[in-house]
């Protein structure tokens, strides 16, 4: 490899731990790396508390046999799955500015370019597999075995990204789409005269179970078996094998990957632009999609029309956040149906889910996330500090709610009870949900700022903001949902009526959306537009 | 030292550069001007590399850039507009990177002579986030010069810089080129590049409208005073709705 890049590789821990230095400096630094110290801890913590209480009730022998049982059956496929994702979305790999400015126009070839990305990515693999290692412990043959052989995933699922996507750059869009169908369709035909086979398997669970059994899913998943093999060895004569083998397959997809000339650097210098231009490389859609002018809002009206209108001419961005959870959320709710009186019961996680799988994905986009860049604009406009805040936040509650909404609806509809009293008191209850949880991510983006991920950017200070984000969000919509439940209790226990202390609860639930916009703006205002932005 | 040949860059059906042929000899500064979106930036990043041409040729040193793009880029060195240097690495390691990258032996000296003649040797352990935007500039026309290129390439270099930054980077350009190097500049600031530049070469959506010693342009252009400014060359030229015939070197 090219001794300039080989420099590189070798600074980047140097870069992170500077990084990291210069961030400890500061109060607001030191609040950041408290609050992921406080995640880390809630989640790896709870892991270990569980795991002692299931030692001290003496039944932690049996769980952790059913836990790798488990793993050893759903891992394969669960592996599969994201690697035929992976295949299926990969695009050309992207590069940091300063690299696409420092290595494009080097003499290096782009063997060499590939190879050090490779390396980039296998660095932070064994990070992220630390990462996975402490949330899953009881998954796991044993601590270090399961590292390494997390290790062997994060590599693959890493390795298999760029492999796919120096693929998908070797032909036109139109014929790379034309072989995701193609492979897609194949892989459906095979499989689905197993899943039929499995019909007399009784209720969904079982079903599954067989179906991940049968010789048309073993045979798919059978390059990921090594991987779960090393991942749930538990001594090192029984880790060595597959791991050798799953280390094999990482070195042989990598040099084939390495062995293809194709002229990628053109697409990735594209993912780029979209990268900088449109956070998570969305694509607007053309069409002279509009919106009324939102007089009502005051100053607010015409930043809040900005982002609603960019947002409804980017339909993809919507697409993703609305899908995947109601898909998720139905599902459970179709797995659920039919079961008897008590069905509206049953359904209430499925329809919990689809109001709290949007909060955890939910990554903003069109708010302050959006405007990184925009932020001297928006100082200097002759609007006052809350109106901004209030132009910014709505239509990213506006994105949530609707993502929330049809979710719960859907899973309604498919769990056959499309209650209207149900559908109105969600109507009642989101709006101002939504709205919280998208002034709490913004009031943390502002505090924490971080530029939109995308593959090759950012490694782990954005992946530590993410999580923090995410924990935000939650903690925010837990605290919500928390004082709403306590009003309402009170409100209904003094009161003695059911509709009093909905009342009161949802009172309340507006109520706070003022104080969330307070700390919006607040943080606004003391957002410093010299401070660089890690990238 | 570069030849552009018929050149063509065609984005998604969006044609950005048109059959564009020009030519650049040793010890010249040739500046590069045109309208936004008249193709520069994208001239440039195919010479440089990192882009490929649709159609037509661009050979650097006699290398080809498609065919020889090792050798080509060897001979290259492409300061782009936005100076995007590694936030966290020092001056001094970026010049370190550079030397790896293209392969120099014994670099330190020339490095430390040119953070010298660029007025940031005091700052050579600072990170590249500490800098500011001209500061971050003069790096990366330092990390450009470090191999001795043969053809240097500056995408609006005066955005950011102060007037003594401008000063200098425009001496660096001047010694360049009494050395035997060729130099292609864009910048928007015509009343400056008028006096670094002894060529220029004029786009306008993509197509070449006019190229030649500012006398040549004048006397292209008969509208226009004997003594016309750059600036008033620039008008009358892009502001034609049919590019004048021109002759190319």
């Amino acid at each position: 490899m090219n001794p300039g890049l080989i420099h590189l590789l070798k600074k980047a821990p140097v870069a992170r731990l500077r990084f990291a230095r210069r961030r400890l400096r500061g109060t607001k630094g030191l609040l950041q790396v408290a609050g992921l110290a406080l995640v880390l801890l809630l989640m790896v913590g709870g892991n270990l508390a569980s795991m002692a209480a299931l030692r001290l009730s003496g039944r932690w022998e049996a769980q952790a046999a059913a836990d790798l049982a488990s793993t050893r059956r759903w891992g394969p496929v669960l592996l599969t799955i994201v690697l035929l994702t992976v295949a299926a979305t990969a695009r050309a790999p992207t590069f940091r500015p300063a690299e696409v400015a420092f290595l494009f126009p080097a003499p290096v070839p782009r063997r060499d370019l590939l190879a050090y990305q490779m390396a980039s990515r296998l660095g932070l693999a064994l990070l992220t597999a630390l990462w996975l290692t402490l949330l899953l412990p009881q998954r796991l043959g044993g601590p270090i075995t399961g590292w390494l052989g997390l290790s062997l995933v994060v590599a693959m699922a890493e390795v298999s990204k760029v492999a796919a996507g120096i693929a998908a750059t070797a032909v036109p869009d139109r014929t790379a789409l034309g072989a995701r169908v193609a492979a897609g369709t194949a892989i459906a035909l095979v499989l689905a005269p197993a899943w039929r086979g499995t019909a007399g398997a009784g209720p969904l669970q079982e079903r599954l179970a067989t179906f991940a059994g049968t010789g048309a899913v073993r045979v798919l998943t059978a390059p990921a078996r090594p991987f779960i093999d090393a991942v749930t060895a538990t001594d090192l004569r029984a880790f060595l094998p597959p791991a050798l083998l799953s280390a094999a397959i990482v070195a042989g997809l990598g040099g084939l990957a390495l062995t293809w000339d194709f002229p990628w650097t053109e697409g990735a210098l594209g993912r780029r632009r979209e990268g900088r231009a449109k956070p998570e490389g969305r694509r607007p859609a053309r069409g002279g999609y509009s919106l009324p002018h939102l007089p009502f809002l005051g100053g607010a009206g015409p930043l809040a029309r900005r982002q609603l209108v960019e947002l409804g001419r980017t339909p993809r961005a919507l697409l993703a956040p609305v899908i995947v959870p109601a898909a998720m959320a139905c599902s459970l709710a179709w797995a659920l149906r039919g079961a008897g009186p008590t069905a509206l019961a049953a359904l209430s996680p499925p329809v919990v889910m689809a109001i709290l799988l949007p909060v955890l994905m939910h990554r903003g986009g069109f708010d302050f996330h959006r405007d990184l860049d925009r932020m001297a604009w928006l100082k200097s406009l002759p609007v006052p500090a809350g109106a901004v805040a209030a132009g910014q936040v709505l239509p990213s509650a506006a994105a949530l709610l609707l993502t929330q909404g049809v979710g719960a609806a859907a899973t309604l509809a498919v769990g056959d009870r499309l209650a209207p009293e149900v559908l109105a008191a969600l109507a009642v209850v989101l709006p101002p949900l939504a709205f919280v949880v998208a002034a709490t991510d913004n009031a943390v983006f502002l505090l924490v700022p971080y530029r939109p991920p995308s593959p090759g950017d950012g490694g782990l200070p954005v992946r530590g903001r993410l999580m923090l984000h995410a924990f935000a969000r939650m903690a925010s919509l837990g605290a919500v949902l928390g004082s709403a439940a306590l009003a309402g209790a009170v409100a209904g226990w003094s009161t003695g009526s059911t509709v009093a202390g909905f009342a009161a609860a949802t009172a309340w639930l507006y109520a706070l959306c003022v104080p969330a916009l307070w700390v919006v703006t607040e943080m606004f205002r003391r957002f410093d537009v010299t401070t660089d932005v890690p990238f | 030292m570069l030849l552009v040949r018929e050149l063509s860059k065609v984005y998604g059906g969006r044609v950005a550069v048109d059959r564009l042929t020009f030519r650049i000899r040793p010890g010249e500064v040739v500046g590069l001007v045109g309208p936004n979106g008249a193709g520069k930036t994208t001239t440039m990043r195919v010479i440089a590399g990192i882009l490929a041409p649709s159609a037509g040729g661009v050979e650097v040193d006699g290398h080809d850039v498609v065919r020889s793009p090792i050798e080509a880029k060897r001979a290259v060195a492409f300061v782009a507009d936005d100076p995007a240097l590694f936030p966290q690495l020092t001056v001094w390691e970026h010049l370190e990177l550079v030397a790896g990258l293209y392969r120099v032996a014994g670099w330190e000296d020339r490095g430390r002579s040119l953070l010298a003649d660029l007025q940031i040797a005091d700052r050579r352990d600072s990170l590249a986030d500490e800098l500011s935007r001209g500061m971050r500039q003069k790096v990366a026309v330092a990390c450009a010069l470090l191999h001795r290129p043969k053809l240097w390439m500056l995408d609006e270099p005066l955005s950011g810089l102060d007037p003594r930054g401008i000063r200098t980077l425009f001496d660096a350009i001047a010694r360049h080129a009494a050395e035997g190097g060729a130099v292609l500049l864009s910048s928007h600031l015509l009343s400056q590049i008028e006096r670094a530049c002894s060529r220029f070469v004029i786009l306008s959506g993509g197509r070449l409208v006019l190229e030649g010693s500012p006398d040549e342009l004048r006397a292209r252009l008969p509208d226009l005073r004997g003594d016309a400014s750059l600036e008033e060359i620039f008008f009358q030229a892009t502001e034609a709705r049919e590019p004048p015939t021109t002759g190319t070197a």
